[in-house]
């Protein structure tokens, strides 16, 4: 996995979502996760961070559902879903995803699967409930 | 060590939008409060003030000859926004007990009722939110604390109805206080009812449960306790504290793992209990930032005021409102008086104390707990008359 460099930190995480998965950060010397990126990695002091792909499952930290837009995105219409998702095998790390169905009402601690779906012309990250059992 | 007192309170109450600039409001803040005082702009030798919003909307280099100060010896920015408000008036009592300086000013004022982007332009601005918030529509405050609302009822069991009772309780209390002080900005009554028919913004949270839009500033001037006639020397900072989570301000309200607690907020609660030897509890008066209704009740359980999970029994009593067992934000808080971050809880706490409030008066109170944050960063005030 490429090096981030200053100029486009976030160019590997677009590239990513573009081939359907979804990658975080970690020091690319003792590979602890950190997400977002730090100035330096606390643990080794390292300045350098390398990015991840994730596995995609995940449990609903937190959720909401957005009836008045705080960011005007072009083709996403209100009311939609937000979910921050926790990724264990990421340390724990949240994923900001939308709801693929955005009637669902997700529940705190429940399993979902990290999709990428199109938002304005991009990929971005997307969640559906896990089959339960799963 | 020189007493220092809090000297001086000067206002230019807020209100939706004025159509003037944020310097225009300051200047007048400021007027007002050396007037309070009874000192004039050259017997001022200290500044202090936030970190992040005035050096852009009223510099030091700008205030300092437009006021005519001519002998500075102290200067210093404090922390961002709200905290950093508080922790401007901390160390300008710092600046004082130790001889640094003798009349200290601070200031505060924001115009985003008129021109700004309001809170949102801040968090915007922010690479990781830009790149991985915003292009889902995750945009701004709102959505954190509709998130922290809901995780906060289901790690402690309240179903959804039981949720919109506490949320409600304090929007309710907020505009009940403001309707009572005579400079608030949103002095309409509202009824548990009627919020429970307003529409949601951002599920759990409703238009009554978010702050307001204003313009306005306030100016507070720390004084050693000789330098100033005797019936400024009524009120004084027993005791203050401030904290910092050790993780980005970017990532606090998504990556924080200690949501929906606030380590930074209860720490400031342990060292002014450590340092003053009195709970944050025993205030006469508690006026918290109530950014969203939510941040009231996660800071009144961080403060160690209620217990984890427990505020709504509180809530329902209406024990909030002036006349109630705990007032709270007795001038309407960020809800009902005006959003300028704080500036106005420290007015008014010290008007309460100075037994001078407009309307909204707690009787017989000596002392006054004012706090910010609550976030990554909290600063807490414990405020007292000297003659308690
Ligand atoms: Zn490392």
């Amino acid at each position: 996995m490429p090096e981030s460099r200053d100029d486009d930190l976030y160019k590997p995480r677009r590239e990513g979502l573009e081939n359907g998965v979804i990658r975080l950060t970690r020091c690319a010397r003792c590979k602890v996760v950190e997400w977002y990126p730090l100035a330096r990695c606390v643990h080794c002091r390292n300045e350098a961070w390398e990015w991840f792909d994730i596995d995609p499952r995940g449990r609903v930290h937190s959720w909401c559902r957005v009836v008045r837009p705080t960011v005007p995105i072009d083709g996403l219409e209100a009311p939609y879903v937000l979910a921050l998702i926790e990724v264990e095998e990421a340390e724990g790390a949240r994923i900001v995803a939308l709801a693929e169905d955005p009637t669902q009402t997700p529940m705190v601690g429940d399993a979902v699967r990290l999709t990428t779906q199109s938002v304005a012309g991009a990929a971005q990250p997307h969640f559906v409930l896990a089959p339960a059992g799963s | 060590m020189v007493r220092a007192v809090v000297a001086g309170v000067g206002e230019s109450h807020p209100v939706r939008a004025s159509g003037r600039r944020v310097t225009s409001h300051l200047f007048a803040a400021i007027d007002a409060a050396l007037e309070d005082a009874g000192i004039s702009a050259t017997d001022v030798d200290g500044v202090i003030t936030e970190a992040k919003l005035t050096p852009t909307a009223l510099s030091i280099d700008d205030l300092v000859p437009a006021l005519g100060i001519q002998n500075l010896r102290f200067q210093a920015l404090s922390s961002p926004v709200g905290a950093g408000i508080m922790l401007a008036v901390a160390q300008a009592h710092e600046a004082v007990t130790s001889g640094r300086a003798t009349h200290v000013l601070t200031y505060f004022g924001v115009d985003w009722g008129s021109f700004g982007s309001g809170p949102s332009g801040i968090h915007g601005a922010m690479d990781a939110k830009r790149e991985v918030e915003y292009p889902v529509g995750f945009g701004g405050p709102q959505l954190y604390f509709a998130t922290m609302a809901t995780r906060y009822a289901a790690d402690f069991g309240l179903s959804r109805p039981e949720l919109e009772d506490l949320l409600g309780g304090v929007a309710v209390a907020a505009r009940r206080n403001a309707l009572r002080h005579e400079h608030a900005q949103l002095r309409r009554d509202l009824s548990l009812d009627e919020y429970r028919a307003e529409e949601f913004f951002a599920e759990p949270l409703r238009r009554s449960d978010i702050s307001l839009l204003s313009d306005g500033a306030v100016a507070i001037l720390v004084s050693a306790e000789g330098a100033v006639r005797p019936e400024r020397r009524g009120v004084e900072i027993a005791a203050w504290a401030h904290r910092v989570q050790s993780i980005p301000d970017q990532a606090f309200y998504t990556q924080s793992r200690d949501l929906p607690a606030f380590p930074a907020t209860t720490a400031v609660a342990d060292e002014i209990e450590r340092t003053l030897g009195a709970s944050v509890a025993s205030a006469g008066v508690l006026e918290l930032y109530d950014c969203f209704s939510v941040a009231t009740v996660v800071q009144l359980e961080a403060l160690g005021v209620t217990k984890p999970g427990q505020t709504a029994a509180l809530v329902a009593d209406g024990a909030l409102e002036i006349g109630g067992e705990r007032p709270t934000n007795t001038h309407g808080g960020l809800l009902a008086h005006g959003y300028l971050l704080g500036a106005s809880h420290v007015a008014e706490a010290v008007r309460q104390l100075r037994h001078d409030a407009a309307g909204t008066q707690v009787e017989g109170v000596d002392s006054a707990f004012v706090g910010a944050g609550p976030g990554r960063q909290y600063t807490g005030l414990y405020l007292r008359r000297t003659d308690a």
